[in-house]
């Protein structure tokens, strides 16, 4: 499996790990993938992962203007996104500690 | 060799159970080809029968389509997904309403019939509308909201033509006389079947893959209100995207891909999008056979298949209405 399937597979956990740290618009949530050597995600794939967080109440999204331009949507985590990013770190872990067991 | 045939023979009901459930059009079939011979490799390995080795089918089949299936995929294989797409499903239209009209005809026991300029009007009428309706609802569905309105509304005056004219030629005018009821159910089948072969003759093309910024916006738009999603979220994913852009680099194609596919994959998670798509899909499928029963109530051309014809609709609406609502989507809080 490539890396971008990887970073697909686990996109919802990205997202989540990458807010909570700060919240972000959508650019700046592929910019921090890039940054710690993950590929560029296409909106096409970043942006109905964030309406589903979103709808799920893991993510909250606010219009702030931009010092030039138009207004952006920016992303923050939320407490229930907390949770659930917890979960989903947990579920890693063990996937992570069982491939490493066989040898991955 | 059919796929089927290389299951082994025990297998082959649960081979049937596994692709009937798997068959959806966000699978590709040569994703459905890949994954059966995938199962059949792995059941002549284990020599296992498949209910042992795989468990329920359906399950299984469900959990492939959630892997294989694409948004992709659903557009291009959907009415709206290209001119081949399109074709077939107005010739299975015309099909179904030719045939079905013919067997009308053949209930009543009248084996010639004279052909009146005014009723051919009328017939001429209902096949026009038709194709302009299905026409329409593929338009609908690829996101072109203008061109579904003058389709729409070119349907309804050429309709409303013919309705006029067979009124000024009023009754009695004679085309041709004992016309063959043979000849007749021929020729009502006719159009579909010939719309049906020329989409055999069109190639399936891949989806679009150049959009100007404006279009893609307009096609967007459309699509998102073809999959039923709300106007105020439907606003607010098009201000999405219009700030995504800024930051990016590059146009909408570029950054979201193609329209319909990014504005289903939308509304594939929005769960008040999926309750107004059940409440569409579900109206009009109830609403036909009831329709249809109302209808041949006031018919007399179905002599005595007319009750039978009637209860039979009616317990279809009222099984869809049934299957349906047990089927509707669950309303989620937020």
């Amino acid at each position: 499996m490539s890396l971008a399937a990887w970073q697909r597979t686990s996109l919802p956990m990205l997202i989540l790990s990458v807010l909570e740290s700060q919240p972000r618009h959508g650019y700046g949530v592929s910019q921090a993938l890039v940054e710690v050597g993950l590929q560029p995600i296409k909106g096409a794939q970043l942006y109905p992962t964030l309406v589903k967080l979103e709808a799920d109440g893991a993510i909250s999204a606010t219009w702030e203007p931009a010092a030039s331009g138009p207004a952006r949507k920016v992303y923050s985590i939320s407490g229930p996104g907390r949770e659930q990013l917890a979960t989903l770190r947990l579920e890693w872990e063990n996937f992570s500690k069982a491939a490493r067991a066989l040898g991955v | 060799m059919n796929l089927i045939d290389e299951w082994p023979e025990r297998d082959r009901p649960w081979a049937a159970r596994y692709m009937v459930v798997v068959s959806r059009p966000e699978v590709s079939s040569a994703a459905i080809d890949a994954r059966a011979r995938e199962l059949i490799s792995a059941l002549r390995e284990a020599d296992a029968p498949a209910d042992v080795l795989f468990g329920d089918p359906g399950e299984i089949a469900e959990e492939d389509v959630r892997v294989l299936g694409t948004n992709e995929e659903a557009v291009s294989a959907s009415e709206g997904g290209g001119p081949r797409q399109g074709l077939s499903f107005i010739g299975t239209a015309l099909t179904f309403l030719g045939v079905s009209s013919a067997l009308v005809m053949l209930t009543r026991g009248v084996w010639q019939i004279d052909v009146e300029l005014g009723p051919l009007c009328i017939v001429l009428g209902i096949l026009g509308v038709s194709i302009a309706a299905n026409l329409a609802w593929t338009l609908f569905v690829a996101g072109s909201t203008g061109w579904t309105l003058v389709v729409g509304a070119g349907g309804l005056a050429y309709m409303a033509g013919c309705i006029w004219l067979a009124a000024a030629v009023g009754p009695g005018y004679l085309l041709i006389a004992g016309v063959p009821l043979w000849a007749l159910m021929i020729g009502m089948a006719l159009p579909g079947v010939l719309v049906l072969l020329v989409a055999r003759l069109v190639p399936r093309r891949p989806l679009r893959s150049a959009w100007a910024d404006d279009e893609w916006l307009r096609r967007f738009r459309g699509a998102m209100r073809s999959q039923g999603v709300y106007g105020d979220v439907a606003r607010e994913h098009e201000r999405s995207v219009r700030a995504g852009i800024d930051e990016g680099e590059g146009g909408y194609y570029v950054e979201f891909g193609h329209p319909v596919v990014f504005a289903r994959s939308l509304a594939v998670d929005d769960n008040r999008a999926a309750i107004r798509r059940w409440r569409w899909s579900s109206s009009f499928q109830v609403a036909v056979p009831l329709l249809m029963c109302v209808l041949i109530s006031f018919s007399e051309s179905f002599g005595a298949w007319r009750s039978p014809a009637m209860i039979f609709l009616f317990v279809s609406g009222i099984v869809t209405a049934y299957t349906s609502w047990r089927h509707r989507p669950a309303e989620q809080k937020r």
